[in-house]
């Protein structure tokens, strides 16, 4: 088990050096932010002005080596655009982000799974067809269209909810549910395979012989030895969840990182946009590893000795 | 797994909750008024940024040293009068009995440290090339504040009305970055607070030495989709929102309580063409290219009527725009007959320069023409940054033709023709001295008429030689509750003391 976990972090500190070098250069490469900065019409001496105040006439190796001792003091720099320290900008966005992404997840594993589950086990209900039609329309909708859909039915035309932002509590349900949209369609579709590959085996139909009800046998043996495909997927759609929320959080005005990182492209923020890659990475690279121990745990047949 | 899902529901739903819990907006609705920005103030020093969502929020804590009027008319704020002491010498009175939000005095010494604080190079104002022309600011003996430039100047003034007056104790105090989190002007609201990347709070300065505002608070929202700004404002959650196309404009026609504003702006939609390019390097290229252009279907049929076009590089809000300048007519037929004339020469596909901010279908459109009179052009898209880079690198090197919508902020024909044409301007893709000397005439005198007739031979020039198409006369829109009292500027600025409810 150490071993294994050595060895990961090993390779997830190659990783994320290669990602923070990555995004070093082809930001540099795909612009310049002083631009975006002036006025129209302003003089060269100006932007050259401007540029050598930020640093950017330097060598860009210069500045990478810079950007790196930075980063193992923790110390990001400040956002070009905005002049304010980038951990500051990044820790008022990520609770955000985080409670979109929870609330999305909540409701995507609380509806997709069961949903995926009664689909697999009483194929034939009226209910499981308008489930499958369900998930179909889930994975086909752009969020950038639901969500405009969800805006007009239930702030313009019902008024229930805010529309945007993020001054009250309730402003967070319309972003989840437009968010979980495309999760709860996967955890479905997941969960409705795994039960039915879960049913067909041996182990069930013995259960049935001894006279187990089937209810039993879905909870006490089918749900945990199915759960295996929807945790690894589960790990990857928290990634999803994240990268979804760039367009959802747009739509719905909602601060959170993903709104960050479109307006700090854009404006070609480095500071920012490499911060949220660096985080990204790491989010993304603990969550499989956690994805991994979590196999052990729940089926303890799977060792993670490295060894085989 | 049943227990880890609801545990797990519980767990994100409690997150959720506590993160998200923010204090209700107080006040009740009629006395708050809410905008809806496309994004949120990159900074709220005044001198820190050049962006129109950041303007629209710090002009309301910051008096400028000029302004101007809802005719827009360059009018007094801090500075009461001006004279010129000399060509390159104008002295400012500057009003007594303003106080900065903190109570402190606005003096002449404040005037002075802002004109340094902009001008200095190493502070590194991205605003530094609309005022670099100053070289000095100092208080003269009778307290009167002295500007010198380093050559005669005439935009200085239409420069000045940019230039936000910020209390030299305070910011040498806190120091930059603690200002821009937490700014303090001496104008007609103070800020209140700021949620990252939610809203910035203003409230009304009861002391105003001015026009006291009518709403005691107002809120600046971050709300980047336009549908959903407008969603916001059909439903009530605000009261006027900025930055709408035409086609949401005519959806607010047919809603209730609500309407499109729009004003003509100074900003100008412009072909540009680069004569350094074989092909484009023959006037008769360019001229068909002009030929082929129609402005008038481009304004109605696309941009919903709301923009007006014009056959000079200019609009009537700026000096320097001369009545009756007609622009190279429509008439794809002369442009045919220009390109048959060139045989060959023409027969090249023309790069065309555009960026995802530019209404795409006037660039698709002006390619339709262009190919209607036998031309063959290809869009080339790229984000705004390298666009930028490609339109103001060496013209030998960059796009053939370029769409741009020009702003110098100024209303003067010096910040939109001596960028854009004189050879010693990175913008600029003409290089054509006797051109260079026209502009500097125009830029070297203080004299209105003497000026207007020297641009009056620059737009001779651009329907002579066309280095540059001038389309439309961009229109703004903006989307506002109906009973909202305010009437958008040329300017484009959003003075809260200026709006009030319709009893």
């Amino acid at each position: 088990m150490s071993g294994f976990l050595i060895k990961r972090l090993a390779q997830a500190a190659i990783s994320v050096f290669g990602v923070s070098a990555l995004i070093f250069f082809l930001q540099r490469l795909t612009g310049d932010p002083v631009l975006l900065m002036v006025p129209e019409g302003a003089t060269q001496e100006a932007i050259d002005q401007l540029r050598a105040t930020l640093g950017f006439d330097r060598p860009v190796l210069v500045q990478f080596g810079e950007y790196l001792a930075g980063v193992m003091r923790f110390d990001f720099g400040a956002s070009i655009v905005q002049n304010v320290p980038v951990l500051d900008i990044i820790a008022s966005r990520l609770p955000y982000t985080i409670a979109l992404a929870a609330a999305a997840l909540a409701l995507a594993l609380g509806i997709g799974v069961p949903l995926g589950v009664f689909m697999a086990v009483r194929r034939e209900h009226w209910l499981s067809r308008i489930g499958m039609g369900f998930v179909l329309a889930g994975q086909s909708l752009p969020t950038f269209w639901s969500g405009i859909l969800l805006i007009l039915l239930f702030a313009v035309v019902l008024g229930w909810l805010p529309s945007s932002g993020a001054r009250q509590a309730s402003s967070v349900i319309l972003p989840a549910i437009c968010l979980s949209l495309l999760s709860m369609a996967t955890f479905a579709r997941v969960a409705r395979t795994a039960t039915l590959d879960e049913l067909a085996k041996p182990y069930v139909r013995a259960a049935r012989a001894k006279g187990l009800p089937m209810g039993r046998v879905v909870t006490r043996h089918v749900l945990r030895n199915g759960a295996i495909p929807v945790i690894s997927i589960a790990a990857l759609e928290i990634a999803n969840l994240l990268s979804g929320a760039v367009i959802v959080e747009t739509v719905f005005a909602w601060p959170g990182l993903g709104l960050l990182t479109i307006q700090s492209i854009a404006a070609r923020d480095f500071p920012i946009v490499q911060a949220i890659v660096l985080l990204g990475a790491f989010v993304s690279i603990f969550l499989n590893l956690a994805a991994d121990v979590l196999y052990s745990v729940v089926d303890p047949r799977i060792r993670l000795d490295g060894a085989r | 797994m049943k227990n880890t899902v609801r545990f797990a529901l519980a767990a994100a739903l409690a997150a959720s909750t506590a993160l998200v819990a923010l204090p209700q907006a107080a006040l009740a609705d009629a006395e708050l008024l809410t905008v809806d920005l496309v994004n949120e103030p990159s900074s709220l020093d005044p001198h820190m940024q050049w962006n129109p969502d950041s303007y629209y929020v710090y002009r309301n804590i910051f008096d400028n040293l000029l302004t101007r009027d809802d005719e827009g008319e360059i009018v007094p704020q801090i500075a009461t009068e001006w004279e010129y002491l000399s060509d390159t010498e104008i002295a400012f009175t500057i009003r007594e009995g303003v106080t900065f939000h903190d109570g402190s005095p606005l003096t002449a010494e404040d005037v002075v440290y802002s004109v340094e604080r902009i001008t200095n190079p190493d502070f590194g104002s991205p605003q530094l090339s609309q005022f670099s022309t100053i070289t000095a600011a100092e208080v003269m003996d009778d307290g009167r504040v002295k500007l010198t430039t380093s050559a005669p100047y005439p935009a200085l003034l239409a420069q000045l009305v940019k230039l936000s007056i910020v209390p030299q104790a305070i910011v040498e105090e806190v120091g930059q970055e603690a200002f821009n989190l937490n700014p303090v002007g001496s104008g007609p609201y103070r800020f209140a607070g700021w949620d990252r990347g939610v809203e910035v709070r203003l409230e009304r300065n009861d002391e105003y030495w001015g026009e006291v505002g009518d709403f005691p608070a107002a809120v600046f929202r971050a709300v980047p989709d336009a549908s959903t700004r407008v969603a916001n404002l059909v439903s009530g959650a605000s009261d006027l929102v900025v930055s709408l196309d035409p086609d949401l404009a005519m959806q607010l026609e047919t809603a209730d309580g609500v309407e499109p504003r729009t004003a003509l702006t100074e900003r100008v939609g412009y072909l540009k063409l680069n004569p350094q390019k074989p092909g484009l390097d023959d006037p008769r290229m360019r001229r068909a290219i002009a030929h082929a252009i129609d402005r008038e279907l481009i304004v109605e049929g696309l941009l919903g009527g709301y923009d007006q076009p014009v056959g000079q590089m200019l609009t009537p809000a700026h000096v320097g725009w001369v009545e009756g300048v007609e622009g190279v007519p429509y008439d794809p037929e002369a442009a045919r007959a220009l390109l048959d004339e060139m045989g060959d020469a023409a027969d090249r596909t023309l790069s065309f320069a555009t960026a995802p901010v530019f209404d795409q279908r006037i660039v698709q459109a002006l390619q339709q023409m262009l190919t209607d009179v036998g031309l063959d052009v290809e869009i080339e898209m790229t984000d705004m940054s390298t666009y930028l880079a490609k339109v103001r690198g060496e013209p030998a090197q960059g796009p053939d033709l370029s769409f741009g919508r020009w702003s110098c902020a100024c209303q003067d024909a010096d910040g939109v023709l001596h960028p854009l044409l004189h050879s010693g301007s990175s913008w600029s893709a003409v290089r054509e001295p006797e051109l260079d000397v026209i502009l500097d005439a125009a830029r070297a005198t203080l004299d209105e008429g003497e000026r207007l007739s020297e641009y009056a031979k620059v737009h001779e020039y651009v329907a002579q030689e066309v280095p540059l198409v001038p389309l439309y006369q961009a229109a703004i829109i903006y989307g506002a509750d109906e009973r909202l009292e305010w009437t958008p500027t040329p300017n484009e600025s959003l003075f809260i003391n200026r709006m009030d409810w319709a009893e």
